[in-house]
Order: structure tokens, then C-alpha cells, then sequence
């Protein structure tokens, strides 16, 4: 990739990103990816449950939305249509190795530890905590179909309103509340069932 | 927007029982936000990054490359094709095809996208990938709501939805006596 030397303007808008990500800007694909990476992590770490697989799609995610902008045409914001690309690899990777697998064998505790400095009791207790609701959270969505935990992943993490959902999902909006409805009703019948709600 | 709202709207009013699940579906997400996944380290993102820079370096730099290529050898042939008729001289010179044993490169499969194609010709791809790749899932359960059952034209016989233990149920009702619908 060519690396031009006349920056992108300074707050520049997403659609100014991409323009200079086109004209060969390495510094407006810095600003997407730091833009967006959080919300594309935390889609694909709910439908992996490993930060590894996340990461994975992450990247791949990014490389195809990027690759593939010719299919994106500004119909939607980039953020719905990297997410629409990212939900889909980590389903994909999601297939090949199994979500479920990795969520039990993880565990809440193993891992997800990256501070190393010493922590007092209470932050312990609450990290503990939090881990335990996030591995509870992680299992319940196990209860959900693909497309549901897709609905609602790209609703709760990704914070994609109804139409945006629809739009990368391909699908009406009545369905995705459908989803949303039902996915809803199992995850809380889960939580019910185990105390976290 | 009034056009989301007003299909929230007929959903709801067709799904009056979702209502209030509708209504704190909010609580459930901000539940799960609080409980966000762990951040990967600084590291961890900076070798996502070089990947994808790579990545981009990759698709992009061998394409150029061809482009020029192929300018460059589609030049040359018209360069051959003008000036041919100056080399023509008194003795025939036998005419050859030159065959070109080895593949000209023009596109990658990252530069092809197909939309639409038979399914018998897939085997016949030489470069990009079918439209559909794996099974198609045309709808699930929770996709498909009943609005109302109508008698067979053939047997005049009913289709009765009954909710089933996993999925909806149509049971053929008794035939109807003439005179009796």
C-alpha cells in the first residue's frame, strides 16, 4: 500500500476515511481501526467467547470490509457494514471451532487477566464478580440460535438500532424483533434459572 | 425515525404479548454491556493491526503490478498489430500462432464477486467464488407467523395450526360437510 504523505483531515468523517484510505493514506486505516475496533471485538468475543478466535475475526473482518468496499457503496455506515462482515467470519470461525467448546473450557477464571499489577481484596472480589456474570451472560447465549445470538450480539454489543440490524442481517425489521423477542424470552429464562436476574 | 417507528408499532400490535419483553430488552442489553468482554492488550491489537496492514499492503501492491503488466503486453500487440503491414516483403512468411502456454494473470479472486450463476456451471469457475457456499436457510420457526388457514380447494378439507412441542404444527382437519363452511 502506497503511503502518501498528505494527512487526512483532523476529526475527519468516516466516508472522509475512506477516501483517503482508497488514495493510499496508511494513517486513515489507523483512524478506522481505532475507531471501530472495540465494538468489532466485543461483537465477535460474544459470538467466540475467546479472545483469540475474537481477535481473529477482528482482523479478517477488517481485511474483507476494507477489500470488499466496492460492496459496501455508502448504502449504510461503515460501522454497520464492518460489523455485518465481522459477525459473519466469527460465525464462521464460530463453525469451524465450535463456540461452545471454548466457553466451557475457558472458564470465568482462567484467563482475561491481562493487568498484572497487584490488586487490593475488593478489586478481586469485583473483577471476580464481573467475570462470573460475563461467563453466566457468555453461557446463556448458548441457548440462542445463530441468527439470534447474531440479533441480539450486533443489538447489545454492537449497539446497532433495529434497521441497522436489518440491514445487516438482510432481513425486515419485524424479523429482527422477532429475534430480539424471542432471544430475549430464552436468555431470560436462563438468567431466571440460574440467579443472575 | 416514523417509518421504524410505525413498523415497531404493527409489530407490536400484531405480538401484544411481547410487549413487555420489549420493554426491558434495554435492561438486558445494558446487563450484558456491563459485563463487556476483557480488552486484549495493547500488544495483542498492535499484531491485529500489522496483519491487516500487511494484509492491505498485499492485495494492493500485486495489483498494480499486473495492471501495469497487462497495459504494458496489451501496448505491445497493438504495437505488433500496426506495424505489421511495414514487415510484409515479397516472401510469404508462414503464419503462426504462438501459443502462450502459461496463464496471464488479469484479476484475483479478491477482484471478483459473482452474483448470480447456474449451479451446473460452478464447476467451470476459474477464478472468484459461487454466490452461495454453504446451505441455504430460507426461514426458522420464529420467522414464519400464521395469518390464517384456508381450506384445501382439492379435498375441501382445513389445515389447523397447533403449536407443537418445538415447532408449529398443521393438522388436516375433518373434511367439510357441502353447505357447512
Amino acid at each position: 500500500m502506497a503511503t502518501l504523505t498528505a494527512p487526512c483531515p483532523q476529526g475527519a468523517s468516516d466516508e472522509q476515511l475512506l477516501a483517503c484510505f482508497a488514495a493510499g493514506h496508511r494513517q486513515a486505516l489507523d483512524e478506522l481501526f481505532r475507531r471501530y475496533r472495540q465494538p468489532a471485538y466485543r461483537v465477535a468475543y460474544r459470538l467466540l467467547g475467546h479472545e483469540a478466535d475474537a481477535l481473529d475475526a477482528v482482523q479478517e473482518g477488517f481485511i474483507k470490509a476494507l477489500t470488499h468496499l466496492h460492496g459496501f457503496q455508502g448504502r449504510s455506515s461503515f460501522k454497520t457494514w464492518l460489523l455485518r462482515v465481522v459477525s459473519n467470519a466469527a460465525l464462521d470461525l464460530g463453525r469451524q471451532r465450535s463456540r461452545r467448546d471454548a466457553v466451557s473450557l475457558d472458564g470465568p477464571h482462567s484467563r482475561d487477566m491481562p493487568d498484572s499489577r497487584l490488586l487490593t481484596a475488593d478489586e478481586v472480589g469485583r473483577r471476580l464478580e464481573r467475570d462470573d456474570l460475563r461467563h453466566q451472560l457468555d453461557q446463556a447465549l448458548d441457548c440462542l440460535s445463530d441468527v439470534q445470538r447474531q440479533t441480539f450480539v450486533l443489538f447489545a454489543d454492537g449497539e446497532l438500532t433495529y434497521r441497522e440490524i436489518a440491514e445487516v442481517m438482510h432481513t425486515s425489521i419485524g424479523t429482527v424483533m422477532s429475534r430480539l423477542f424471542y432471544a430475549r424470552r430464552k436468555l431470560r429464562n436462563y438468567l431466571n434459572g440460574r440467579g443472575s436476574l | 425515525m416514523s417509518a421504524d417507528r410505525d413498523n415497531l408499532e404493527a409489530w407490536l400490535r400484531e405480538h401484544p404479548e411481547a410487549n413487555d419483553d420489549l420493554a426491558d430488552l434495554p435492561q438486558l442489553r445494558e446487563l450484558y454491556q456491563s459485563a463487556c468482554p476483557p480488552e486484549p492488550e495493547e500488544a495483542a491489537w498492535n499484531a491485529v493491526y500489522s496483519r491487516i496492514h500487511e494484509s492491505m499492503s498485499r492485495s494492493r501492491s500485486p495489483r498494480r503490478w499486473r495492471l501495469a503488466a497487462a497495459g504494458a503486453m496489451a501496448a505491445a500487440i497493438l504495437a505488433v498489430f500496426l506495424a505489421r503491414p511495414l514487415w510484409t516483403t515479397g516472401v510469404p512468411v508462414p503464419q503462426t500462432v504462438q501459443n502462450i502456454e502459461e496463464p496471464f494473470p488479469v484479476v484475483d479472486p479478491d477482484d471478483v464477486v459473482i452474483v448470480s450463476m447456474d449451479a451446473r456451471d460452478v464447476a467451470a469457475l476459474v477464478v472468484g467464488e459461487p454466490p452461495v457456499g454453504n446451505d441455504l436457510e430460507f426461514a426458522r420457526p420464529e420467522d414464519v407467523h400464521v395469518i390464517r388457514c384456508e381450506r384445501c380447494p382439492f379435498s375441501g378439507r382445513w389445515a389447523r395450526a397447533e403449536p407443537g412441542e418445538e415447532v408449529l404444527l398443521f393438522v388436516v382437519a375433518a373434511a367439510v360437510e357441502p353447505g357447512n363452511d
